[in-house]
């Protein structure tokens, strides 16, 4: 307890006052720390975001982290920034919007000209060519929302492998020995496997679900339209069973690693003290001065890690989403005039977006977690001792 | 990517028997006609099936499960880190801490005569030198490991050395 109030009053020392005699080598030893760090390659990474939402990230150079007031963004306003993208992707599909409507349309057309003339099989030939198109497509709008899912988890990938050895590191420096042993490599080898795992599995399931749907949607006899649900289920269940071994490991990891941390350091501070008390106490609190820098940057950098996920998945996120949108939005047009078909093409397609979208909301939550675990972790083994 | 041309091949026939049915006239025959497109699909779906059942299961390349980058060496880095941010409190109080240290480590077992020297302004390997009297191996050991602990440095900066006869 004394020790947290001592960090704790440390810290709004540090705070509240930079003039403060203690704040000399605090500020040069993390000006040192961040030079070691090398957080140039983290910063890279802002250049693959948009503007808008570079000024919402947190800076990490000395000044703002020992003042601990970096601008902290308005609610309101990453929302309204939010909205305005999504508004802006969905400007953007408006062009897919026209092309389905006016095929429907046109579909539509065909089957009254059916009713009317006798001539059956050559309607129906022209119908059948109208679907097929409406089919291609869909395929096509989900080959592009695929791309996106990809590209969006590879550069999330490379964003952590880069962020994680920067926070273990920190964790080793703060004393979370046992800790940063036990999460690093798991941290490092499931972040990888999930990634390749969704790419090379799941986005293929879903790609194969959707095929087999639309296509059994065009000739209802000769078809697998149960296999297009089989798959779906599967897609879904091994999404959740990845988020229950993930969030499963990290939880129990993070209950059990901080603990040992804590007890081997306060062993290691109990024989400091027992041997020489004056001597003892005073490197232990110069200790205590060092952990806080090293602690302030590790949150530092995890709280830069989280927006940067967050800001990452923002926008194919939205992308996507305004993909399921235009395909609502055709499907409430179409119904009054259209074959059902053709309405049930659509849902099909929404559907198969939709899996897209969890997959990779789900990837982006497991990273925000992991990071989350890891900073959480550091300092809960310091505020162990 | 072998799904890839199955799948291929699979959509484009369901779509070829979907014209040809159409095409078809309907008379006493459709129905066998549909049969035989129907097996004919069946086929195609079965495809990969022999190639399974074929193949030695132990070939298959499963290496995209987890393709790892090589793995940082984050021990390293964590003890630049440390080392940075131990430097400039050692250098703003260097005179205390020695004296501190040498007091410290004489009071342990066995140890006759102990002096410390601090190099915190220059990028040398060792950053603190730590002479003893009588010297033995074990005994460095835990020397080393008591200053790296007291001075959240790594050990491999502390060096542990025989005090020299003619400085006595």
């Amino acid at each position: 307890m004394k020790r947290q109030i001592m960090i704790m009053s440390l810290a709004i020392l540090l705070a509240g006052a930079p003039c403060y005699a203690q704040s000399q080598p605090h500020q040069e030893s993390i000006e040192a720390q961040l030079e070691a760090l090398d957080l140039g390659q983290l910063s890279g990474f802002t250049e693959l975001l948009e503007r808008e939402y570079q000024d919402f990230l947190p800076s990490l150079n000395v000044q703002d982290l020992l003042k601990g007031t970096s601008k902290t963004p308005s609610p309101t306003e990453l929302l309204l920034l939010l909205l305005q993208n999504f508004l802006r992707e969905l400007y953007l599909g408006i062009h897919l919007l026209r092309q389905l409507v006016v095929i429907g349309i046109l579909a539509a057309l065909l089957e009254r000209l059916s009713r009317s003339f006798g001539t059956k099989a050559v309607v129906d030939l022209a119908f059948a060519v109208c679907f097929l198109v409406l089919v291609i497509l869909g395929l096509q709008s989900f080959q592009v929302a695929s791309s996106v899912a990809t590209n969006a988890i590879n550069q999330m990938v490379e964003f952590m492998y880069s962020l994680i050895p920067m926070l273990s590191s920190l964790l080793l420096a703060v004393g979370g020995v046992t800790s940063a042993t036990v999460f690093h490599p798991l941290l490092w080898a499931l972040v990888g496997t999930i990634a390749s795992l969704v790419q090379n599995l799941l986005l293929p399931m879903i790609l194969m679900s959707t095929a087999f749907s639309l296509v059994s949607h065009f000739s209802p006899d000769l078809a697998f339209p149960k296999l297009g649900s089989l798959l779906r289920q599967g897609v879904i269940t091994l999404l959740g069973i990845f988020f229950i071994v993930f969030s499963g490991f990290m939880v129990v990891r993070g209950a059990i690693a901080p603990v040992a941390d804590g007890i081997s350091l306060r062993t290691a501070k109990y024989l400091t003290k027992t041997f020489i008390p004056i001597a003892g106490s005073m490197f232990a609190d110069t200790l205590e001065v060092v952990v806080g820098g090293s602690l302030l940057i590790k949150n530092a950098v995890g709280v830069f890690g989280l927006l940067m996920i967050m800001f990452l998945v923002a926008t194919p996120l939205l992308k996507v989403w305004a993909m399921i949108v235009v395909y609502k939005i055709v499907g409430v047009l179409l119904q009054p005039i259209c074959d059902q078909r053709i309405v049930q093409v659509l849902a099909t397609m929404e559907s198969s977006l939709t899996l897209v979208l969890i997959a990779l909301a789900t990837v982006a939550l497991m990273l925000f977690l992991s990071i989350t675990i890891l900073v959480g972790i550091g300092n809960l083994a310091v505020f162990m001792r | 990517m072998y799904w890839r041309e199955w799948l291929q091949t699979l959509l484009g026939l369901v779509v070829l028997l979907g014209v040809l049915e159409m095409l078809l006239p309907s008379g006493e025959l459709a129905k066998y006609s549909k049969l035989v497109l129907g097996l004919a699909l069946m086929l195609a779906f079965l495809q990969p099936l022999t190639i399974l059942l074929n193949q030695d299961v132990r070939d298959l390349d499963l290496s995209w499960i987890s393709e790892e980058a090589s793995k940082p060496d984050v021990e390293r880095l964590a003890d630049n880190v440390r080392l940075a941010a131990a430097t400039p409190f050692l250098r703003q109080d260097e005179p205390v801490l020695i004296a501190q240290m040498e007091q410290l480590l004489l009071s342990l077992d066995g140890i006759e005569e102990v002096t410390v020297h601090m190099d915190t302004q220059g990028r040398g390997s060792t950053l603190v030198e730590v002479h003893l009297r009588p010297f033995s191996d074990t005994q460095a050991e835990t020397v080393a490991r008591i200053v790296g602990s007291l001075l959240t440095i790594p050990e491999n900066r502390v060096s542990v050395m025989r005090l020299a006869d003619t400085r006595r």
